[in-house]
């Protein structure tokens, strides 16, 4: 794996506890297969050039603007399904960031030029992502609001120093909380079961829709926080999608 | 910039839709970003993809309006192409009037949506013990899960667009960890999309009395009166109200030591406590609610300023 992957191996922590959800975060389309076929599935990923599917650890974590400038239609109406810590017991790799704000060219201004997303991969190991917040934020809790600890990274540890730049900046990618968004890749589709997704927050009419109800009350056996969809703004939306998110994981005592 | 027609991003109705816009001779759409107040603040690009672009609900052309500079728009589609615009107010006139085109039975869900929109506590109310029925006839095993859909937290997105979120994280304002119950010291809701409600939260004790117009939430404590002459007021889980209550309709989820006259509906939710005489034109008194006092129910409107 990476030099990153070395550094963190090589820290003396123990990983965060308790394992955090997984979060995943679709739109319309995406969530009604996700209804009809029980499954999500690997899609195209654009910066790996492969099938992958992607999640992310412990805090939801989207734009609703593809390009950093305009906005895109899944920003209208996200859907974001918490789902059990252990969804993916095999990773295919995990990343401490955003990968796809990362190959963006978002976060280079922090970033050695030499450096590449492949110098920050890590092992699809579950305790990965629990050492990776130990280290950077110390507990959970820090880790979902981006407080990163105080930390001296030895000088000749580039990619953990760089990787500290960013999460600690406090300049123009301050705002974005997918700096700090631990992704989890799997290239396998994953089944999702009774009791697989947590929590489920979504635009308030689609409880209107039996199918939805079905699936998310019954078949899924999950909790559902609805949002009402007439602000029509996507910032706005990203902002209740965490802060919901924030409020169930106290409640459950992830944090 | 016009306002040129809406998009559906659930592709459910009846639902709030989103308005789009473009330019005069461009193809380009764009999607409002809000200032303060009902103010657009400006347009953003906004990326459709060919599919989506063929769900587009087109305005007559004559009919697209000129908009830089007004008020931002809401739109609601009731079904196929009938939709209806404005900005906030002539939206919730337009949804008033054809609010009976809405089956409360069937999209409960939306209804507690609208009602939250216009700002009609009975209707929220209504819509959401419709809401409840429906569930619970379709699962009683999950009713304990379902009725989490609406003590999560009245409106999520109450919290004020300021960045609550994840969207800054250097200056996130989650509440700090381990802080009871996830304090809301740090946060002063301001419930921005209903310009005549104000909102006082957790953190505010008040020795006096408050004369509001409109709508009130109040989520404080507060040792005095609380009184508007044709007013609507919310008394919060979290509130603890020693004095006496008037206005036109009052919905009690916390704590009140004192009488209550409205003019018309009074509700007490569950786990709610009145400790005072209650004088109502309508009351709603929820299974687990407190009620210790003497209560005049009139279905004629009672006169609050004769009491």
């Amino acid at each position: 794996m990476s030099k990153f992957a070395d550094y963190i191996r090589g820290v003396r922590v123990q990983p965060a506890t308790p394992m955090m959800p997984l979060t995943h975060v679709c739109q319309e389309s995406s969530f009604r297969e996700v209804l009809a076929t029980k499954q999500l599935k690997p899609s195209l990923c654009q910066v790996f050039a492969e099938e992958l599917l992607h999640f992310f650890y412990g805090k939801p974590a989207y734009t609703p603007k593809t390009d950093g400038v305009a906005v895109d239609a899944s920003g209208l109406a996200p859907v974001c399904l918490v789902c059990k810590p252990h969804l993916v017991p095999n990773a295919k790799r995990i990343a401490p960031f955003d990968t796809a704000a990362f190959a963006s060219g978002r976060y280079a201004d922090y970033l050695q030029s030499k450096i590449k997303i492949d110098d920050f991969l890590l092992d699809g190991s579950p305790d990965i992502p629990g050492r990776v917040v130990a280290h950077f934020f110390s507990a959970n809790g820090e880790y979902f609001r981006g407080k990163p600890s105080a930390l001296q990274i030895p000088r000749l540890q580039f990619e953990a120093q760089a990787y500290y730049n960013l999460i600690t900046d406090n300049g123009k990618t301050s705002s974005d909380h997918r700096r700090s968004a631990i992704e989890i890749q799997t290239d396998l589709p994953v089944s999702i079961e009774r009791d697989s997704v947590l929590l489920v927050v979504l635009p308030e009419v689609f409880l209107d829709d039996p199918d939805v109800r079905t699936r998310v009350f019954q078949d899924w056996s999950a909790e559902v926080v609805p949002y009402p969809t007439y602000h029509c703004d996507p910032e706005q939306y990203q902002d209740a999608v965490a802060y919901v998110v924030w409020k169930f994981l106290q409640q459950k005592h992830f944090i | 910039m016009r306002f040129i027609g809406v998009l559906n991003p659930t592709s459910i109705t009846p639902s709030f839709v989103v308005p789009l816009f473009q330019e005069s001779g461009s193809d380009v759409f764009y999607i409002q970003r809000f200032g303060a107040g009902e103010r657009i603040k400006s347009f953003e690009r906004f990326h459709l993809s060919e599919q989506a672009k063929a769900k587009i609900l087109w305005l007559d052309p004559d009919k697209r309006r000129q908009v830089v500079g007004v008020l931002r728009f809401y739109a609601f589609l009731f079904k196929s192409d009938d939709f209806i615009v404005g900005n906030n107010w002539e939206l919730k006139k337009l949804l008033i009037e054809r609010l009976n085109e809405v089956n409360g039975n069937e999209h409960p869900f939306i209804l507690t949506s609208i009602a939250k929109f216009i700002g009609d506590v009975s209707l929220r109310a209504s819509a959401e013990a419709r809401a409840r029925v429906l569930l619970n006839n379709e699962n009683p095993s999950a009713r304990e899960r379902w009725q989490n859909i609406f003590a999560s937290t009245d409106n999520p997105l109450d919290i004020p667009p300021t960045k609550q979120g994840l969207g800054t994280e250097a200056e996130c304002e989650f509440p700090e960890a381990g802080s009871p119950s996830g304090s809301d010291s740090t946060r002063v809701r301001v419930m921005a999309d209903i310009p005549n409600k104000n909102y006082l939260a957790n953190d505010i004790e008040i020795k006096g009395s408050i004369k509001f117009n409109n709508e009130l939430g109040f989520d404080g404590i507060i040792e005095g009166a609380i009184v508007s002459d044709d007013g609507i007021l919310t008394v919060g889980k979290s509130a603890s109200v020693k004095g006496e209550v008037r206005a036109k309709s009052v919905l009690v989820m916390g704590r009140v030591i004192g009488n209550i006259t409205v003019q018309e509906r009074c509700e007490l939710r569950s786990n709610s406590q009145l400790i005072g005489d209650l004088r109502a034109a309508r009351l709603i008194l929820e299974e687990g609610a407190t009620f210790v006092g003497q209560s005049v129910v009139s279905p004629n409107r009672v006169d609050t300023e004769t009491v």
